[in-house]
C-alpha cells in the first residue's frame, strides 16, 4: 500500500503494524476482515476508480450504509487522494440534489436497490456533466492492474462534509488530508485507543459522529470496526456480547432505547469501557438509567461537521454528568461574549474553538462571509454554553435553529420550503419540540388558507415531505394556527409554538 | 371490539400522545389508518414499542416490529392481544 499523507498514510501504518489483526465485522453482510484483506480491498477499490477517471481532487458521492462497501470506498478515496462526499443512503434523490448542487462530483456509488432511481435523477438533473452512477458491489469486477501513488501533502481534499445552513440549502466544505489525519490523531491521543479495541459503528458513517468516532478512530489505532446498517436493539446488544466492544459510540436516543429495554440487563456488556453519544445533548434520565442498567458511564461528546470531534468527557464522576468534557489534545477552546471577549467560568457564552481538524471555510462563500463563522482561525459554534471552574463545557442551546432529533441535525427552513410550496398553505414555521426523552421532534405550525379539512391537508403535507425529505425530517406534529406569532418588529415567536 | 383490546386501544393511544408527542385529537378514530400518516418513523415505532413494553410489562423481539405488527392501532392491539394477559 502506498502511504502518502492523511488518512491513507494512517491506514498504510496500521496494515503494516496491524495485518493480520481484524480490521472489520460487517454485521449486516456477515463478512470478516483483517487489515491485510481490508488494505487489499481498498487497493482494488482504487484501482476499480482510477479507471473510472477519479483521481486526486476529485469528487465521489458515497451514498451507502454501514457496510464493507463504504469503508472500502471511502479508503479508497483516500488512497487515491480523491474527495469523498458522503451522503446519507436515506435521502431522497430532491435532497441528492439540494446537496451536490454546489459539489459537482464525478461519480456517485450507492446500493443495488437505488442505484436506478439515483441514474435516472442523475440523467436528468446532472445531464451533460458526464456523472456516473455506479453499484458499490460490482465496481471491482474485472478490474486488473493498480492504482496510481497517493499524491503527497497534507492540503490536498479529502472529505465535503455539509452543515444545516440558515437558508434551506445545506452548506458544504472541505476538509482536508492533513485536517482529517488531525482528527484521527485528536481522538487517539486524547481517548487512548488500541488495536485491542474494538467500536461498535451503528451511527451512520456518513455523519460527522461515525466517520471520526468509529471509521477514522479504528483506521488511526487499528481497534476492530464492528458495522450495523440499522440500529435494532437485539442486534446490537448481540454485537457488542459476541464482539466485545468496548467502544460504543452513540446517540442519545439509541443509548435510551437500550437502557430501557429489560432484557438488555441479561446481555453480557461487561467488555464496554468506552461510551459516549454525540449529536443532541444527552438527558440526566438517560444518563441514570444507562449507568444504572450497564454499569459503565454514558458521556457525552461534542463535535460538528466543520471539524469533527472537539471535546470529550471522560470523566469517572457522576458530578460531570451533564458535560460534553474537555478539548480534545490539540484543540483550543474558548466561550465568548458577542464582543468576542472570554466569559469567565459559569458564565454563558457562544462556544468558539481552534482546531488543526477544522476545515478553513464553507465551500462557495465570500471571505468576508465565512469571517463571520471563521476568524483568526477561530470556528465561531453558533452553540452557546459555558465552562465550569475545572474547564469541563457544558453545551445550554444553540444560537442556530436545529432541530436535533434521533441523532441527527434538522434544518427548519428546509423542511418550510417543502411545505411552503403546498398551495393551500399560507405560512409556515417548523420549530423543535420537546419530546419525551429529552429528545426534540419536529413540529410543523401551519396557517392554511381556509381549507375545509384539515385532516386531509395534513395527510397531504406530510406526502409532500415524505416524497421530498429524508423521514428523520418529516414533521412528527403538524399544528394549525389562524397567525404566526411575531413580535412588533416581525421576529417569529418561536418559544409560542413549541 | 373485546373490552380487553378497548383498553390495549386506549393505553396505546395515550402512549403516542405521551411518549411520542403526537395530540390525540389527530390519532384517528379509525383503527385501521396508518401510523406513518402521523409522521411516525422507524425510530418512532421503536420509541413506541419500549414504551409499550415497559406499560404491559412484555418483550418484543425486535424482528417482530414490523408494519404488519405495528403499521396501525388495529395491527397493534391484534399483535398485543396476543401478548398481554
Amino acid at each position: 500500500m502506498t502511504g502518502g499523507a492523511g488518512v491513507a498514510a494512517q491506514l498504510a501504518a496500521t496494515v503494516a503494524r496491524s495485518g493480520t489483526r481484524p480490521a472489520l465485522v460487517d454485521g449486516g453482510a456477515g463478512r470478516r476482515l483483517t487489515w491485510d484483506e481490508l488494505a487489499e480491498a481498498v487497493e482494488r477499490r482504487a484501482a476499480a476508480l482510477a479507471g473510472r477517471d477519479i483521481g486526486p481532487g476529485h469528487a465521489l458521492a458515497i451514498v451507502l450504509p454501514n457496510d464493507t462497501d463504504f469503508v472500502v470506498t471511502f479508503l479508497a478515496c483516500q488512497r487515491l487522494g480523491a474527495l469523498a462526499v458522503p451522503l446519507n443512503p436515506l435521502f431522497t434523490v430532491a435532497e441528492l440534489g439540494r446537496h451536490l448542487a454546489g459539489c459537482p462530483v464525478r461519480g456517485i456509488v450507492t446500493t443495488a436497490e437505488q442505484a436506478p432511481a439515483v441514474a435516472e435523477w442523475a440523467a436528468g438533473a446532472l445531464a451533460g456533466r458526464g456523472t456516473w452512477v455506479a453499484v458499490a458491489a460490482g465496481l471491482d469486477d474485472g478490474v486488473t492492474g493498480s492504482a496510481p501513488p497517493t499524491p503527497g501533502g497534507a492540503d490536498g481534499p479529502a472529505l465535503y462534509a455539509f452543515s444545516s445552513g440558515s437558508t434551506g440549502t445545506p452548506k458544504g466544505m472541505v476538509r482536508t488530508r492533513g485536517q482529517l489525519a488531525a482528527e484521527a490523531d485528536a481522538f487517539y491521543d486524547t481517548v487512548g485507543v488500541g488495536e485491542g479495541d474494538v467500536i461498535l459503528g451503528v451511527v451512520a458513517l456518513f455523519h460527522a459522529h461515525g466517520l471520526g468516532n468509529a471509521l477514522l478512530a479504528s483506521v488511526r489505532s487499528g481497534a476492530a470496526l464492528v458495522l450495523l446498517p440499522a440500529f435494532r436493539r437485539d442486534e446490537t446488544l448481540a454485537a457488542i456480547e459476541g464482539e466485545r466492544v468496548t467502544i460504543f459510540p452513540t446517540v442519545p436516543f439509541v443509548a435510551q432505547t437500550l437502557a430501557e429495554t429489560r432484557r438488555a440487563a441479561a446481555a453480557d456488556t461487561g467488555s464496554l469501557r468506552l461510551c459516549f453519544t454525540a449529536g443532541a445533548p444527552l438527558a440526566r434520565e438517560t444518563f441514570d438509567l444507562w449507568g444504572q442498567r450497564f454499569g459503565t458511564p454514558l458521556r457525552q461528546l461534542y463535535g460538528c461537521s466543520e471539524a469533527g470531534s472537539v471535546t470529550i468527557n471522560l470523566d469517572d464522576a457522576d458530578a460531570t454528568a451533564t458535560s460534553v468534557g474537555r478539548p480534545m489534545k490539540g484543540i483550543d477552546l474558548a466561550v465568548v461574549h458577542e464582543d468576542g471577549t472570554s466569559c469567565a467560568p459559569g458564565e454563558s457564552g457562544e462556544i468558539t474553538f481552534a482546531s488543526p481538524a477544522a476545515t478553513s471555510g464553507y465551500d462557495g462563500l465570500s471571505p468576508e462571509a465565512n469571517a463571520e463563522s471563521f476568524a483568526g482561525g477561530w470556528f465561531r459554534t453558533g452553540d452557546l454554553g459555558h465552562l465550569d471552574a475545572a474547564g469541563n463545557l457544558y453545551v445550554t442551546g444553540r444560537s442556530k435553529l436545529f432541530i436535533s432529533t434521533a441523532g441527527y441535525k434538522v434544518d427548519p427552513f428546509e423542511v418550510e420550503d417543502v411545505i411552503r410550496r403546498h398551495p393551500a398553505v399560507a405560512d409556515v414555521v417548523v420549530v423543535g419540540a420537546a419530546g419525551s426523552l429529552g429528545e426534540e421532534v419536529v413540529k410543523a405550525v401551519v396557517v392554511h388558507t381556509d381549507v375545509p379539512d384539515d385532516r386531509q391537508l395534513r395527510h397531504d403535507l406530510l406526502a409532500l415531505c415524505r416524497a421530498e425529505l429524508a423521514v428523520h425530517k418529516v414533521p412528527r406534529i403538524v399544528a394549525f394556527r389562524a397567525e404566526i406569532p411575531r413580535s412588533p418588529l416581525g421576529k417569529i415567536l418561536r418559544k409560542y409554538l413549541v | 371490539m373485546d373490552e380487553r383490546l378497548a383498553a390495549i386501544d386506549s393505553g396505546v393511544r395515550t402512549l403516542l400522545a405521551e411518549r411520542l408527542r403526537v395530540d390525540p385529537e389527530d390519532v384517528p378514530a379509525d383503527d385501521d389508518a396508518s401510523l406513518l400518516d402521523l409522521g411516525l418513523d422507524s425510530t418512532a415505532i421503536l420509541s413506541l414499542v419500549t414504551g409499550i413494553e415497559d406499560r404491559y410489562d412484555v418483550e418484543i423481539p425486535d424482528k417482530e416490529i414490523t408494519l404488519d405488527n405495528f403499521g396501525s392501532l388495529r395491527a397493534i392491539c391484534r399483535y398485543l392481544g396476543g401478548l398481554v394477559p
